[in-house]
């Protein structure tokens, strides 16, 4: 199964539209990063993906072929909510999974939910949040699946846990599956992704590979003498995607040629030009609440 | 392996530079010996729990900066042919990186060209007098 | 999921079986107080309150208790008790009765014949005569109709916050779908099957059971088949919902009884009458309680118990063929669910 791609998709409930002319590229083998606030999107994608929402517009497509049972053999889903059997006990759901999967291991399965700490003879009602999600994490690995789909997979988890999960993703990476999955925890994002998509009100607004992203994106800052000041006409460049001038001091984001914008500044008369790195967490602040990302930078002002 | 190598995620670096720049280090400072085995992909993406085709990206970057070779089965390896110039090589990049940043943090700070190269020369004269 | 919905039949299963053997354990509780009784006895009884009745008891070779009463106004009374094979008495009266007053009934295993010769009246009671299995087959089938109440709804349950879990396995939905059904129609066949044999079982504590098969094909059929179709009913209007399904399940009785009744009143010519008529008539074919009669052909004359026959196997059609098309819109809608 090679790269998965979603087309122009466009899911709508009634009035409301959850998702706009989303489009993505995931290669194969690739651990994806799906980022955004509640409400952006994200789940609803993943819904369309898997057949389980209908798109009004666009296309999914699996290695070029739409989404069919053949190629539901060959992915493992970890949904947000709790979908278990309350009233069924885990060892039940294991065995649920075991008939309706071929590729499914059930020691594999039983190792990991020890690992866990979950066990099997509890019923699904008994379990805790954290608990729950482990469960649907541990049946998804237990299988030797080619995509790997997972919302929010640490939700409710402790750190020790979430470490574990993240893990398992690295792991599967490493057998050469390909993962999407969303998260709230960016720093999870920035270590086991290598793309990501931030979506926000179901737009994509920022998608690329970390490492691509981590050394374009830079913020360059300087001082001028004087409130007074002309850009002269840097603001309507393409590369740069905000410009916050506070009293002397201009921060320019620029997605890419950070140097010559530091040579622009410079010339512009302003001093104490510098460049500042973003990790993922302001990148993606910036890309949907602008007005706390300013805040981070400042207070961290990370090199 | 006693590879010490650490990553910070959270940094704008991108991670996988950051790898590369340690295994250089290590080499630089000896603690990676010539024809020394790295850490697998897998174990090396484990074991800093971060994305494996990461370190692979890591790893190829180095291979072709011929400060390691990788045998098809059998691992990764410090090169063990050149390593003198090898080390040399990669400390001269770990230098030039810290320089590079010490003189750009100066010049920001609203420091000139001389008071830079007077800093500079101050430093040598200072941590090279043992050699004297 | 199939094996989600197996769980669940099994979970029915469990509590129909237990209702079975509480029944059971009251049938044999009932068993023992009446075998305090000797009913024969309290028979003999009452009949020898005339003076000058002769009674005499013999026991014939192959077991049987007879007693022989001989009432000095003419009744002449023969009880053959067989133990275990039943009772039978034998009445011969001088009331000369009309021939559409003579009375035959069944009821149960118990045959009461009346027949007529010049100025007397013989009265045959058999406590263990046949025993109709359609009357079997009757019981199981309502049965299996309240259990099929339950196990509705199979769809709706699955859309309550499961369809992640169920819809993304590697099969299609129809087939999806198509395997819940036939493992509930199999739970309401089994819920069938143990009501016959806990039926059969309490009547072997009273008695050897000497069972005749007459209209037993077209009963099996519509017990068979009028569950089923209620339960397609059900889950025909629930299969998109997602919450308020328990409600359908709940009302599901005293509606489909309501209309029944409301298809039955012989309205009048009023306009009102006329299109109420219109309404609840149609509707009643749609019901599948309208197909689950059951009527007693031994309780028949003979002209009246083909018909009886005939109108079974009509039935069973009507209730089959709703069964498909129920299950039909179930499956279709389900085809859509959205999680």
């Amino acid at each position: 199964m090679s790269t998965i791609r979603i087309n122009h998709l466009k899911k709508t409930y009634g009035p409301f539209v959850a998702v706009d002319d989303l489009s993505i590229d995931v290669p194969e083998g690739s651990v994806f990063g799906l980022l955004g606030p509640n409400g952006a999107g994200k789940t609803t994608t993943f819904k369309c993906m898997l057949g389980l929402a209908f798109p009004q517009e666009g296309s999914i497509e699996y290695g070029g072929r739409p989404l069919s049972t053949e190629v539901l053999a060959r992915i493992a889903y970890v949904p947000e909510k709790t979908v278990l059997y309350e009233w069924m006990t885990v060892a039940e759901h294991v065995e649920m999974q075991r008939r309706a999967y071929k590729d499914f291991n059930t020691a594999r399965a039983r190792e990991l939910l020890a690992q866990f700490s979950i066990d099997p003879r509890k019923k699904a009602r008994n379990l805790s949040k954290g608990m729950k999600t482990a469960t649907m994490v541990a049946l998804a690995i237990a299988r030797t699946a080619d995509v790997l789909i997972l919302d929010e997979p640490t939700s409710g988890l402790d750190p020790i846990n979430q470490r574990h999960v993240l893990n398992l993703i690295i792991n599967e990476s490493a057998r050469g599956a390909t993962v999407i999955f969303s998260s709230h925890q960016v720093g999870q994002v920035e270590r086991a992704a290598e793309h990501i998509a931030v979506v926000d009100h179901g737009r994509i607004v920022l998608q690329g590979a970390v490492d691509d992203l981590k050394a374009d994106r830079k913020i360059v800052e300087g001082i001028f003498p004087s409130e007074s000041y002309s850009l002269d006409g840097i603001a309507s460049d393409g590369r740069i995607a905000r410009v916050d001038a506070t009293g002397r001091i201009v921060r320019l984001l620029a997605t890419d040629g950070a140097g010559e914008f530091v040579n622009r500044l410079e010339a512009l008369g302003a001093s104490g030009v510098r460049v500042v790195d973003l990790n993922l967490e302001d990148i993606f602040l910036y890309a949907v609440s602008p007005k706390e990302a300013t805040a981070d930078v400042v207070a961290e002002g990370s090199k | 392996m006693p590879v010490v190598l650490t990553v910070d995620p959270r940094s704008g670096v991108p991670i996988y530079l950051q790898v590369i720049e340690q295994v250089k280090r290590s080499v630089a400072l000896g603690v990676l010996a010539a024809g020394e085995q790295l850490p697998t992909v897998k174990q090396l993406a484990l074991d800093l729990t971060i994305n494996p085709n990461t370190v692979a990206k890591a790893y190829r970057e180095l291979e072709r900066d011929g400060v390691i070779e990788t045998a098809p089965g059998r691992g990764s390896f410090v090169k063990s042919n050149g390593v003198a110039e090898t080390s040399r090589a990669a400390a001269a990049d770990v230098a030039r990186a810290a320089i590079e940043s010490a003189v750009r943090e100066a010049k920001s700070i609203g420091l000139s060209a001389d008071d830079i190269r007077k800093i500079a020369a101050t430093a040598v004269d200072r941590w090279f007098v043992e050699e004297a | 999921m199939t094996y989600v919905e197996w769980l669940r039949v099994r979970n029915v299963l469990r509590v129909v079986a237990i209702i079975l053997v509480v029944f059971l354990l009251a049938a044999g509780a009932f068993r023992i107080y009446i075998g305090q009784y000797d009913t024969v006895g309290k028979l003999i009884s009452h009949i020898q309150l005339d003076p000058g009745t002769k009674t005499t008891t013999a026991t014939l070779p192959d077991g049987t208790n007879r007693t022989t009463i001989d009432d000095p106004d003419g009744t002449h009374v023969v009880i053959e008790d067989r133990g275990f094979e039943g009772k039978t008495i034998r009445v011969i009266e001088p009331t000369g009765k009309r021939d559409n007053d003579l009375t035959h009934a069944t009821i149960g295993s118990v045959h009461i014949d009346q027949s007529a010769k010049g100025r007397t009246t013989t009265t045959i009671v058999r406590t263990n005569g046949t025993t109709a299995f359609s009357g079997l087959l009757r019981i199981a089938g309502t049965v299996a109709l309240i259990v099929a109440t339950f196990l509705a709804a199979p769809f709706a349950r699955e859309n309550d916050g499961h369809l992640e879990l169920a819809l993304t396995r590697p099969a299609s939905r129809v087939e999806l779908a198509l395997r819940t059904i036939g493992v509930d129609v199999l739970g309401l066949w089994i819920v069938a099957a143990m009501t016959i044999v806990a039926q059969i079982l309490a009547q072997l504590m009273f008695e050897v059971p000497h069972y005749e098969f007459s209209d037993v094909v077209w009963s099996l059929a519509v017990a068979a088949i009028v569950p089923i179709a209620w339960y397609s009913l059900i889950n025909a209007a629930t299969a998109s919902m997602k919450r308020a399904y328990g409600a359908i399940q709940g009302v599901a009785w005293p509606v489909a009884m309501l209309l029944l009744v409301l298809s039955e009143i012989p309205y009048n010519d009023s306009a009102l009458g006329q299109a109420a008529k219109a309404v609840f008539v149609p509707l009643a074919y749609l019901n599948p309680l309208h197909y689950a009669q059951f009527q007693s052909a031994s309780l028949a004359v003979n002209g009246r118990q083909l018909v009886a026959a005939n109108l079974g196997y009509v039935n069973a059609l009507a209730a089959l063929i709703l069964v498909l098309v129920y299950s039909a819109v179930a499956v279709l809608q389900w085809r859509r669910v959205e999680a």
